[in-house]
């Protein structure tokens, strides 16, 4: 029987597949995204990053005040044929909530080693070690390798057997251009040398910037673009370059930000050879989006105008606004309304909604849910999925 | 010797500061050729070779492809004995020359017809950490360095007095398609950092309406939805990117083909 990470090349080179990576940004996501892995009969990951769902120990995150053992047991009790792969997004010290950021260096990386053993214990396939938040605290380059090393030696050192999990490394750092190709050789052959040191595996995807950045409800990044973006290399040159480099060290490439892509630059992922992308607020803002309309066709008003203060007042929306933004309050609702779906307040607004629009003989759940189902659809049809082997 | 085509568009004053920077950096080893479609005389440059005086171009102003078009006409008309053609808009700096190494760069490869000066700030730095050179397929638009026997012989094949498609009107794909007639028969392309040029990007945000050309966004939102159907058009190819693969394959092939030089190629080994 083949180890996960063999199984993984199998299917992602084999089939010449881009596995896609879904940010289970409420339960109608992570249902859809299991309903859809299940269809296709291919595996999707699942990519919670820590302030979505995190150990209990750190008080869950904001999808459903989901634990790490809650989010796991949620998606095993719905995911029949076993495709869903539980993919831990981003861990690291200062990854977790607001409350993280205050930590010391050691104290982040203790919190950050409990955060991965629960998803360890809780049966995640795919492990995201990413020490980088370390960057903009004045450490270097190799400090954050070694963090690496560190993180991936305690994970290990839980599991059952060492290759239980794969891991990804690498930082995605949202920009419009790229490393260059050998600082980026420089740092996988600093970090395999560490790794064999400590007689630890390597990783089987690296992730690296392939020109993919997100703003508001767009894609800003050289890859979506129809001129080449200054000190940017075009797509058509860069992507075959650092696929070749990664090829040569054994790696995967794993492109994080690819939401909102035009249906064209999607369907060159396959034809280029990505291997994986990530995609996660696009699946929020589907399902705001479709929650907003039907408030206003059931003329709800007092409920649309209530979830949109609850979202307005909170800010999330701010990290995501250009600067000097125009956005206006709606496109911020847009922007941020899924941070709240577990707002016990806007759980009720959706009650509201349902039985509303059930009287005109709607089913406004199952309506939020075709709209985000065919957002995550069109990721997966050009990616490769139901494609024939 | 070295043939230089500068194409002015109403900016005479920069065309001509550009061209004594030119002679400066260059020496005497030089014959530029200044294209004009100046609509005034106090607009053009006071070192006008070849006037462009068509009511198209007087109206539309001249893009790229058709003004160097008439600069390669009047130096193979002439019988330029120079083995390159340096090809530089109005709107082009010189930032840097290395004059001794970019002559070698130039005779580094046999199969040689083309040389991107590189744009300051040009992500394909990266690409060639070591060297000064290197082969490969796919750069910005803007100033080349052709190879006057391969122009040539490009004119003669086409059957056409023209080496740049005149109906590419704003220059769509013009450096690939630059690469593409290269490999496709058997030749190579190539960028070097010993010239190292800038746009200034400023004189077609500010100046445009001088120019004759299109406000910047307007031109680009043309360059495209015109750019593409004229792809479609010439080669039934429907999307950009899939015509950039095809020159990608052949320059891998190119590399195949001559091993002594795959070294040189962008991200190579030597790079």
């Amino acid at each position: 029987m083949l180890d996960l990470a063999s199984s993984l090349k199998e299917i992602i080179v084999g089939r010449r597949l881009t596995l896609l990576g879904v940010g289970p940004m409420s339960i109608t996501v992570t249902r859809e995204a299991v309903a859809l892995a299940n269809k296709y009969r291919t595996p999707v990951a699942l990519i919670p990053s820590r302030r979505q769902v995190d150990s209990s120990k750190f008080g869950g995150g904001y999808v459903e005040g989901w634990s790490t053992q809650e989010f796991s047991a949620y998606v095993r009790s719905i995911d029949r044929g076993g495709f869903a792969l539980l993919s831990r997004d981003h861990s690291g010290p200062w990854q977790g909530s607001k409350l993280s950021s205050d930590l010391s260096f050691p104290e982040a990386m203790v919190e950050a080693k409990e955060s991965l053993e629960d998803d360890i214990a809780a049966g995640f396939n795919l492990l995201h070690i990413d020490p980088s938040a370390a960057l903009s605290r004045g450490f270097s380059d190799a400090d954050v390798a070694e963090m690496a090393v560190e993180l991936v030696a305690h994970c290990v050192s839980k599991m059952d057997n060492p290759r239980q999990c794969v891991f990804e490394v690498g930082t995605d750092e949202q920009d419009t251009s790229h490393d260059p190709l050998s600082v980026t050789e420089e740092r996988i052959d600093f970090l395999f040398r560490e790794l064999e040191r400590f007689g630890l595996p390597r990783p089987l995807f690296y992730v690296a910037q392939a020109g993919t950045k997100v703003l508001e409800t767009q894609n800003f990044g050289s890859f979506d673009q129809p001129f080449t973006v200054e000190g940017s290399l075009p797509a058509t040159v860069f992507v075959p370059e650092i696929l070749s480099l990664l090829g040569r060290k054994g790696l995967l490439l794993k492109e994080h930000n690819a939401d909102y892509l035009s249906d064209n630059s999607l369907k060159w992922h396959r034809k280029f050879g990505i291997h994986g992308a990530n995609v996660a607020p696009e699946f929020g803002v589907t399902e705001t989006r479709a929650l907003l309309s039907f408030l206003r066709d059931f003329a709800l008003e007092v409920e649309h105008d209530e979830f949109s203060n609850i979202v307005l007042d909170a800010g999330n929306w701010a990290k995501w606004l250009r600067p000097g933004s125009p956005a206006s309050d709606s496109e911020k609702v847009e922007i941020a309304g899924h941070y709240h779906f577990a707002d016990p307040r806007v759980v009720e607004i959706r009650e509201i909604l349902s039985k509303r629009a059930a009287v005109s003989g709607v089913d406004s759940e199952s309506g939020i849910s075709q709209s985000v189902r065919a957002s995550i659809d069109r990721y997966l049809k050009a990616f490769g999925y139901g494609a024939r082997k | 010797m070295i043939d230089v085509i500068v194409l002015n568009r109403n900016l005479g004053s920069v065309c001509d500061a550009l061209c004594t920077d030119i002679e400066s950096v260059l020496g005497l080893e030089v014959n530029i050729v200044v294209v004009d479609c100046s609509t005034s005389e106090e607009l053009a440059s006071k070192r006008v070779t070849v006037q462009a005086d068509s009511e198209a171009a007087l109206r539309d102003g001249l893009r790229f492809g058709r003004g160097m078009n008439l600069g390669i006409k009047y130096l193979l008309d002439a019988d330029s004995q120079s083995d390159w053609m340096l090809l530089l808009p109005v709107d082009t700096e010189i930032v840097h020359l290395g004059l001794e190494a970019l002559v070698r760069d130039l005779n580094s490869v046999v199969e040689l017809v083309a040389v991107k000066p590189m744009p300051e700030g040009s992500a394909y730095e990266d690409l060639m950490p070591i060297t000064d050179f290197a082969l490969g397929w796919n750069f910005e638009e803007g100033p080349w360095l052709l190879k006057t026997g391969f122009v040539r012989e490009q004119i003669a094949m086409s059957g056409r007095d023209e080496f740049f498609d005149a109906n590419n009107f704003r220059g769509y794909l013009t450096s690939l398609e630059l690469a593409f007639r290269a490999y496709a028969n058997g030749l190579c392309v190539g960028t070097t950092k010993n010239l190292l040029l800038r746009e200034n990007e400023s004189y077609l945000i500010e100046k445009a309406f001088l120019m004759k050309t299109n406000p910047l966004e307007e031109n680009h939102r043309l360059f495209i939805s015109e750019g593409v159907a004229w792809l479609q058009s010439k080669y039934g190819i429907a999307d950009p990117w899939d015509f950039a693969q095809l020159v990608r394959l052949g320059f891998e092939r190119f590399l195949v083909e001559h091993p002594d030089e795959a070294h040189k190629s962008l991200g190579g080994a030597s790079q």
